[in-house]
């Protein structure tokens, strides 16, 4: 990957191109080293968070093509990726698309012939806090910046870890009702297994007593260290529904509705 | 409608051309579709501007999306945003050179 990052840098006026996953993750660059990771990081981030809100008035972005005095960036959405070029002004910009599309088929064959990529570097190191409870404030100073997690599976669905959802007086109604909550890149990574896109309910099973339950699921977004990756919140009735113990593996699944109108067993 | 979007409104390619301030207030034009493409052209100039500024090249002068149904293209002025909407079956560099051409005429 990064190869083809530093090909494309052959282009006369391309002063860089970086390589982000839809997690806000840097895979690859080859901007001059006074871009620091953490303003790569920043880029990739706030592509993650804004590329989506334009998904409706284009019906799906293809490229967007950025112009100011100083420069000229090109970012092209890929399927889970993103590519970002930075160029001057003054770049044969149909020259660039060119190179743009080559190093596209490239990273393609390269997406074929392995598995997801990890991120290439990281800004701090990996930390895993033990979490008690959502909504408790961590430290963010020994946070890992970006995520590696990816699902575990079987033949039926992805395998979280269960956690229970303690209660507080914040959170004492809630965990009356049956209902579970994900971070945003455990939601990605089941949606990815199943191939559905979003999704708001999950079948959650109990492997061991074989005890399921079909409930609305909930997205913690501001998870930025990562605490929540792979495993699942469950209410404190939810928990005793499932006959579930805080660690134990509950399989997930998403329910793909049947018969003419696709309403049928949801 | 404005003199700008009459201009602009003799290339068959293009849906709406709207002017608005850089609050995102449209100008002479009360419509739904106006209000809509507006508010995307603002977020895409506050995105535009954003990951400028992340990367050091400044405030934006144009920006353009290339959609599957739609392209965007926003321009800025001292005190304006020009904001068109085009197919997107148009070739997005031979309609952006035109509405160019059309602009730089007085």
């Amino acid at each position: 990957m990064q190869a083809i990052m530093l090909g494309l840098t052959t282009v006369p006026g391309v002063m860089g191109g970086m390589l982000s996953d839809e997690r806000g993750n840097v895979l690859a660059h080859s901007f001059p080293s006074y871009f620091d990771m953490a303003t790569l990081k920043g880029a990739a981030e706030l592509l993650q968070d804004n590329t989506a809100g334009l998904l409706d008035v284009t019906g799906g972005v293809k490229l967007f093509d950025i112009r100011s005095e100083l420069g000229r960036l090109i970012i092209k959405p890929l399927p889970h990726m993103f590519v970002v070029v930075l160029c001057q002004p003054s770049v044969n910009i149909q020259l660039l698309y060119i190179s743009l599309n080559v190093a596209i088929k490239k990273l393609e064959k390269l997406s074929v012939a392995s598995p997801p990529a990890q991120p290439a570097q990281q800004a701090a190191p990996q930390v895993q806090a033990t979490p008690t409870a959502v909504g408790v404030p961590r430290s963010d100073s020994a946070a890992p910046s970006s995520s590696d997690y990816r699902a575990v599976t079987d033949a039926k669905g992805v395998l979280l870890t269960c956690e229970t959802m303690k209660k507080t007086a914040g959170t004492f109604w809630d965990s009356m009702a049956d209902n579970a909550s994900v971070n945003r890149n455990t939601a990605l990574e089941i949606s990815h297994f199943f191939k559905t896109g979003p999704f708001k309910k999950l079948t959650i099973t109990n492997p061991s007593t074989g005890v399921s339950k079909h409930v609305p699921i909930s997205v913690i977004q501001h998870d930025r260290d990562h605490v929540y990756d792979g495993k699942i919140i469950l209410t404190q009735a939810l928990t005793e529904l499932l006959h579930a113990k805080e660690g134990d593996q509950v399989r997930v699944e998403v329910v793909h509705g049947g018969g003419f109108l696709g309403w049928e067993g949801i | 409608m404005s003199d700008i979007s009459t201009k602009l409104s003799v290339i068959p390619e293009i849906e709406q051309a709207l002017l608005m301030t850089k609050d995102g207030a449209v100008v002479d034009d009360k419509s739904y579709q106006a209000e809509l493409i507006g508010a995307n052209g603002l977020f895409l100039a506050l995105f535009a501007n954003h990951i400028g500024s992340q990367l050091g090249i400044g405030e934006f002068k144009t920006a353009t999306v290339q959609g599957s149904e739609h392209h965007l293209f926003l321009f800025d002025s001292k005190r304006h945003y020009l904001c068109v909407s085009a197919k997107g079956s148009a070739n997005v560099t031979s309609l952006d050179s035109e509405i160019r051409r059309l602009l730089a005429q007085k």
